[in-house]
């Protein structure tokens, strides 16, 4: 009895000494897609000078495609990423936060709201824990294009966005009306778990130095005042700053039949504009961001703005 | 949840094989018991009321059963010769009452949850051909899991209790357990009150052999499903959902990939099931054995969802050959017609109400009566003109035990068995006559040559891994087939041969698994019959 | 005994009736003979073979079939 308990911790060893040399294989050794890291805008951020980045947004696809950091620096010089993904979830939230703020010490910290009301199953997490613990299981399909270099290069990622996390939506598809968020007292109840999630959230980003707080962007077809109102709640009691830029319509002015890629799911370059706009003259009443525009460590965002100017019109 | 979610083979399983193992051996059938409801509420919830009814109504019936034979065997002992066929008759009669009974609720259950809307809308459309006014209300019930498969095995608990077969069950947990275990609820194998209910109560303590064993199992299976049935999976919806983009080639493709995919996952569910069982020191039956080595398709049926065809076979194919009308037309015809056709006439009547049965069992819908009806129209075929063959190949001295006869017949069986996979995955009858239409009347390779059929989601990489595997399935068939166990050799040789397997079969699934994100894997597919 | 290996041999006749054991498990008797052979029995020896008497331990040899009939007519 004994020994096969001996055996089968030996078989265990063996076996995560196994895996580890294939995760050190199969990890992307660089954070662009031809070395096969996936959402390499988001990621462009591990390329960017250590501590230079001053504020992230995460969030799903609601954070890429509504917020221009570029624009940012050119009005005002500050420096943002957008960290979000597609269908990003809160676990995967908590999860590019502890990631990207080893290198990066940003003073503000935004969540967007979108994912807030995505409810995920709590196996999610734990794959993702094993994910960490294991990166074979999150790149195991690299199988199909591993090259020589995998097996012995180090990992540094050097690569950066230009856009700076910004997914550029070009087209139009519009809306019929521009009503939504009819006031109401409902209230739409936030996922247990994703309250600990944004809790967490909070923690880690005062713990790293960083003010907390939670945006939302428009969108006619994600948002509606019960949700404003779950969220306005649950920020109150947690001390955490809210702020609704689908409740500010009137100031914004988004007008559904022509700043829209989606029919109303998200903003297009144009409701872009609009939405960062604000966001800078928000982020400068502030008073807690640097202008770097004039600081020679910063000349690469100079350059990058070239380079944006020409492939985003607006 | 299902066998092959990471919450059921890394959470449930291990720990209900530490709670079984820790509690003392006389209550561990109460933990097995305990688990199959959990289980099965996890995936029906409320709906477990249906099998707990079933299992009353088998525990009931079967003491009821069993009380009228003891007065029966009573009333007997004190009768003369001449009586005892009256006694014997009336007890006949009295039981087939309690039978009816049983048969009515429980059919009566799985008719209603699970024909009334293809009943429904049938009589609804007879009515609008009649031009009647009437339309009956479609009713949509929601299926608890296994239905399919637990009714079956209720059935053939009560008839073998009728036919004195078996002792009815006394103890109304060792039953309970019989018919919930978990492992064989979603997907069978259709096991028999002989086979596993004593072995399930007794509570063997998990063996270093069955645990090893089992877990190779359960990993082999895990293998097939998350190599190839989730791989593939993209390309067959493709391929089913928009047919009429695809030429005859690319049916043929997704015709062969489906069968594969159907085996794979099936007999791959059946892995881990069966590897579970031997976890707990169970042995449940095999329900594949090596299908695509059958020469005919009547030794398919013995090859593939075994456990079904026997099932059809002792529980409605001799039953009805051997009924007295049925005996009596034997009879007549081997005067009329000989010794081979003259059984024939009962077999098909038989091989008939088989047929329609299995199909109807895969699922309410004509698609699938006409998979049943295709297989009885091949088997009946086939026995016809099997006196024909024989003569034809004396005359030209074929031999039928020559090793390229076999090839041929097995290859011809295969293709059958593909065919009727067609017909039995197309969404519908209709879709499953146009796409096998288009397959034989606009057969063309260039859409497997111009690289369109490496654009439906599986690309050249993915077949390269498909091919392996199936490779290696098919070697550990061959071996399978002359009688080689696999895991009994493999456990002979040293260590490092050993652990180089299992490590191989391990990475394997990881690396060449098909799961992460934008994945989405497939249910187990005869879970929804 | 001999009335038996008559109908068997009345079904297929190129089988060693006196000494095969393995008459279901070599699939020497299929589905069809089996039918043909139990209705033959019934008639000729006036007995009922019950579905559940029809195991290959019964069926194996002509030996096995004949002790079915025995014990079936005892029985009564």
């Amino acid at each position: 009895m004994k020994k096969n308990i001996i055996k089968f911790i030996i078989f265990v060893l063996i076996l995560i000494f196994i895996l580890m040399i294939l995760s050190y294989i199969f990890v992307p050794k660089n954070n662009s897609k031809e070395f096969g890291m996936e959402e390499d805008q988001a990621k462009g951020i591990f390329g960017e000078k250590d501590n230079s980045i001053d504020v992230i947004m995460y969030g799903d696809s609601e954070t890429i495609a509504s917020t221009m950091p570029m624009k940012l620096w050119e009005d005002y010089g500050f420096t943002m990423h957008v960290c979000g993904e597609a269908g990003q979830t809160l676990p995967d939230t908590c999860r590019m936060v502890y990631d990207t703020m080893k290198k990066q010490h940003p003073k503000l910290v935004i969540l967007e709201s979108n994912n807030i009301y995505n409810s995920v199953n709590v196996t999610v997490p734990i794959a993702r824990v094993i994910n960490i613990m294991f990166p074979i299981t999150e790149y195991h399909n690299r199988w199909k294009n591993l090259k020589l270099e995998d097996f012995y290069s180090k990992i540094e990622y050097n690569t950066t966005d230009i856009n700076k996390g910004y997914y550029y939506v070009g087209r139009t598809d519009p809306v019929e009306d521009n009503a939504y968020m009819e006031k109401t007292e409902e209230i739409e109840k936030i996922p247990f778990l994703n309250k600990l999630y944004i809790k967490f959230l909070k923690y880690y980003s005062e713990k790293k130095g960083a003010q907390f707080v939670i945006v939302s962007v428009p969108s006619k077809k994600n948002w509606n005042y019960a949700k404003h109102n779950g969220v306005k709640e649950f920020a109150d009691k947690e001390g955490i700053e809210f702020l609704d830029l689908n409740e500010l319509k009137d100031e914004l002015n988004i007008d559904w039949k022509t700043e829209t890629g989606d029919k109303g799911d998200h903003v297009n370059y144009k409701g872009a504009v609009k939405v960062t706009n604000y966001l800078g003259k928000w982020l400068n009443d502030k008073n807690i961001l640097e202008n770097h525009k004039n600081d020679p460590n910063y000349e690469k965002w100079n350059k990058d703005l070239e380079e944006f100017k020409k492939n985003v019109k607006y | 949840m299902t066998y092959t979610k990471p919450i059921f083979l890394v959470l449930f399983l291990p720990l209900v094989v530490i709670a079984y193992n820790l509690i003392p051996q006389k209550h561990r059938w109460k933990v097995l018991l305990l688990a199959s409801y959990a289980f099965f509420w996890s995936i029906s919830g409320k709906l477990l009321v249906y099998l707990l009814v079933t299992t009353g109504l088998m525990y009931v019936c079967g003491l009821w059963l069993n009380k009228k034979q003891n007065e029966r065997n009573e009333e007997l002992k004190n009768a003369e010769k001449a009586q005892k066929k009256i006694i014997k008759q009336k007890y006949v009669k009295k039981q087939r009452v309690i039978l009816v009974i049983n048969s009515l609720i429980l059919l009566g259950m799985i008719v209603v949850l699970k024909y009334s809307k293809f009943l429904g809308t049938n009589i609804n459309s007879l009515f609008q051909i009649m031009n009647l006014p009437i339309q009956m209300p479609i009713p949509s019930f929601i299926m608890p899991i296994g239905i399919s498969f637990y009714t079956l095995q209720a059935i053939s608990y009560i008839i073998d209790v009728y036919k004195e077969k078996i002792k009815a069950d006394r103890n109304i947990g060792r039953l309970a357990l019989f018919i919930s275990f978990f492992p064989q609820i979603m997907e069978g194998p259709i096991c028999r009150y002989e086979e596993t209910a004593n072995s399930l109560y007794e509570g063997k303590k998990t063996t270093y052999k069955g645990l090893t064993f089992g877990i190779q199992r359960i990993l082999f299976g895990l293998m097939k499903k998350i190599i190839i049935v989730d791989r593939i999976n993209p390309l067959i919806l493709e391929i089913f959902n928009n047919y009429s983009n695809y030429d005859g080639g690319i049916m043929a493709v997704g015709m062969i990939l489906y069968t594969l995919q159907l085996y794979m996952d099936f007999s791959g569910v059946m892995d881990i099931v069966i590897g579970i069982g031997e976890i707990f020191g169970v042995k449940m039956p095999e329900n594949f054995r090596q299908p695509f080595f059958s020469k005919t398709i009547a030794e398919f049926w013995t090859r593939w969802h075994i456990t079904l065809g026997a099932w059809f076979r002792d529980y409605i194919y001799y039953p009805v050959c051997l009924t007295d009308k049925c005996k009596k037309l034997t009879s007549w015809g081997r005067k009329k017609i000989g010794n081979y056709y003259g059984p024939l006439l009962a077999s098909s009547i038989a091989l008939f109400c088989v047929w329609i049965c299995n199909g109807l069992w895969h699922g309410s819908a004509w698609s699938y009566i006409f998979f049943g009806m295709y297989h009885f129209v091949l088997i009946l075929l086939g026995r016809i003109i099997e006196p024909l063959v024989k003569k034809i190949n004396n005359k030209l001295h074929i031999d039928n035990k020559n090793f390229l006869y076999i090839i041929m017949q097995m290859v011809r069986t295969t293709i059958l068995v593909f065919i009727g996979e067609l017909f039995f995955r197309a969404k519908g009858l209709k879709a499953g006559i146009d796409m096998f239409t288009n397959m034989v009347s606009n057969f063309s390779l260039e859409q497997i040559t111009n690289g369109t059929v490496l654009k439906l989601g599986v690309d050249i990489h993915d077949f390269i891994i498909i091919a392996i595997t199936v490779l290696v399935i098919f070697v550990i068939s061959v071996l399978k087939e002359r009688g080689i166990s696999i895991r009994e050799s493999i456990s002979k040789k040293n260590v490092v041969l050993r652990w180089s397997l299992y490590y191989m079969l391990i990475i394997a699934i990881i690396v060449f698994g098909s799961y992460g994100l934008g994945i989405v894997p497939l249910d187990p597919m005869y879970a929804n019959f | 005994m001999e009335r038996l290996i008559e109908i068997l041999e009345e079904i297929d006749d190129g089988v060693d009736y006196e000494n095969c054991t393995t008459l279901i498990d070599d699939g020497i008797l299929d589905s069809l003979a089996i039918i043909s052979l139990v209705a033959e029995i019934e008639e000729e020896f006036d007995v009922q073979i019950p579905t559940v008497e029809i195991v290959p331990a019964n069926f194996n040899s002509a030996k096995a079939i004949w002790n079915l009939v025995v014990r079936l007519q005892e029985e009564g």
